[in-house]
């Protein structure tokens, strides 16, 4: 109550302020220590010191603010520094491209296709069943119920004849199936130069039935198997640079020949070119194999009933 | 330059901060002798701690003599002062808040104050007793405000600035300064009111 009287009373207010204010300014005033200025003196002459550092970075053009770039850069570096040397220097670098194939021919091939045309069938008769027999083990059993309908000496005979006999290659007219549509057409190219070739072949074929019953054969050795698939592989490429100009250059300082791979493998890594090159000679010659499977079924249907009409008109007579 | 009673002339606070900032730490000195108890006053009726606000003068002149070129002659230099000084001790405010600690010295000084405190002649013996009663009470009524009321009364009671310069100092305008003395002169005459009993 009292209070609130104090406070409703403007003159009592300010005589409470004026005591108020009077003896707050006369406490007693704090005074600093004796050795104030001292200590003040030795915190100067360390701040000095700071600030030197402070003036020479200013001097070099870097802020105050150095210490955060600098953390900052010095990471950077380290993690530079690390990278390469878990990187590159042991060894996991990126991937590079395959050098080019190199074939050592010593003789430049002709542009042309090779004249000897024999020597050409002889080896693709030669690749086929090699192809056939080395990778179709199975296919080649399968087929036993047909060479059981044969002597063995018959057999036996028929081996240097068979592979005489192109009897595998297919007609022109019938397109080749799962073959890489470069090696298809340089195939048929091949064809198309030489169709007297097939001709006789498929004669040949159409005479010797006995011939045609029997089974592939061929030789059976796997080291000749794969020396006659490279043959063919050179073959295929020769054949590939009588179709198009491919890049051939011989290397200077050692005098090998140097050819590039066809279009449809460059950019891919060798390996992935061989197995590609591979893969298309296996379905060649697997398609080469089952036409001439069908072809030599038709002969010997044609054959039977031939004999089965002879036989009955003789019974007639 | 100022003349004393004496006729002695002596430099203004402006004019030895300008030869200071043209590189005389001479004037430093001075200025350090002209405002270092003022300051310790200030700052001790401030924090309420004795070790405290020693550091933050210190700290206060520190700066001065680091940021000396940052004194433009707009303001009087002892509003600058001030400023610093005041902005020291809230800081160290706020810090004793976050690391509440117990200072082992705190007792001491508060033992100590007396021998500190320049005991003044014309006070009687036992009047000496009475006036440090009267000091310690005068201080924890201070300490039992709020800082932005304590600042405002410690400046113009104690201190004796102007209301212009207390504006400057605590950056705010004088309606704001003079309601919150207001407020201030009000609880402490509620608090101080057993001293007059």
């Amino acid at each position: 109550m009292k209070a609130r009287q104090n406070m409703d009373d403007p003159k009592k207010h300010t005589e409470d302020d004026e005591t108020l204010r009077r003896r707050l300014k006369e406490s007693q005033h704090v005074k600093a220590s004796p050795d104030f200025e001292a200590r003040l003196q030795r915190r100067l002459n360390e701040a000095r010191k700071v600030s030197s550092l402070q003036a020479l970075l200013e001097k070099l053009g870097m802020q105050p603010r150095f210490p955060a770039y600098g953390y900052s850069i010095v990471t950077v570096l380290l993690v530079s520094v690390v990278s390469y040397y878990v990187f590159f220097r042991s060894g996991i670098a990126p991937r590079q491209e395959s050098p080019l194939p190199v074939v050592a021919e010593k003789s430049v091939p002709s542009a042309k296709a090779p004249e000897n045309v024999e020597e050409l069938d002889r080896l693709q008769v030669k690749k086929e069943s090699d192809a056939s027999n080395a990778l179709n083990g199975k296919a080649k059993r399968a087929e036993e119920p047909v060479g059981r309908f044969r002597d063995k000496e018959e057999q036996a005979r028929a081996q240097p004849e068979d592979r005489q006999a192109p009897s595998s290659i297919a007609a022109p007219s019938q397109p080749m199936q799962n073959v890489a549509p470069a090696m298809q057409g340089q195939l048929e190219s091949k064809d198309e130069n030489q169709p007297t070739v097939r001709l006789n072949a498929v004669g040949v074929a159409e005479h010797d039935t006995a011939a045609n019953m029997r089974p592939l054969e061929s030789a059976t050795v796997p080291g000749q198997a794969s020396q006659q698939e490279q043959l063919m592989q050179k073959q295929v490429i020769t054949s590939q640079k009588a179709v198009g100009p491919h890049a051939v250059h011989q290397d200077r300082k050692t005098g090998v020949t140097l050819r590039r791979s066809p279009a449809f493998t460059r950019g891919l890594r060798a390996g992935t070119a061989d197995s590609l090159r591979t893969d298309s000679l296996r379905t060649i010659s697997r398609t080469a194999d089952s036409l001439a499977r069908v072809k030599r079924h038709a002969d010997s249907l044609l054959r039977l009933t031939d004999s089965l009409k002879s036989i009955r008109s003789k019974k007639e007579d | 330059m100022q003349e004393t009673r004496a006729g002695v002339r002596t430099e203004t606070d402006e004019e030895l901060i300008a030869r200071f900032q043209n590189g005389q730490e001479a004037a430093f000195n001075l200025l350090v002798g002209r405002y270092k108890d003022q300051l310790i006053n200030f700052v001790y009726r401030y924090l309420g701690d004795y070790d405290e606000a020693d550091d933050v003068v210190q700290e206060t002149f520190v700066r001065l003599f680091r940021h000396k070129s940052s004194y433009k002659p707009v303001a009087k230099f002892s509003t600058w002062l001030y400023t610093i000084a005041s902005n020291l001790a809230k800081t160290q405010l706020r810090r004793r808040k976050r690391w509440a600690t117990f200072s082992l010295s705190k007792r001491r000084a508060e033992q100590d104050d007396a021998d500190r405190e320049i005991p003044d002649a014309t006070y009687a013996a036992d009047a000496g007793a009475d006036s440090a009663l009267k000091q310690e009470i005068i201080q924890k009524a201070l300490d039992s405000i709020s800082p932005k009321y304590r600042e405002v009364v410690i400046l113009s009671d104690i201190q004796e600035l102007a209301y212009e310069e207390i504006c400057k100092v605590t950056g705010l305008n004088i309606g704001t300064v003079k309601s919150r003395l207001n407020r201030a002169r009000a609880k402490l005459r509620g608090l101080l009111k057993q001293l007059k009993e």
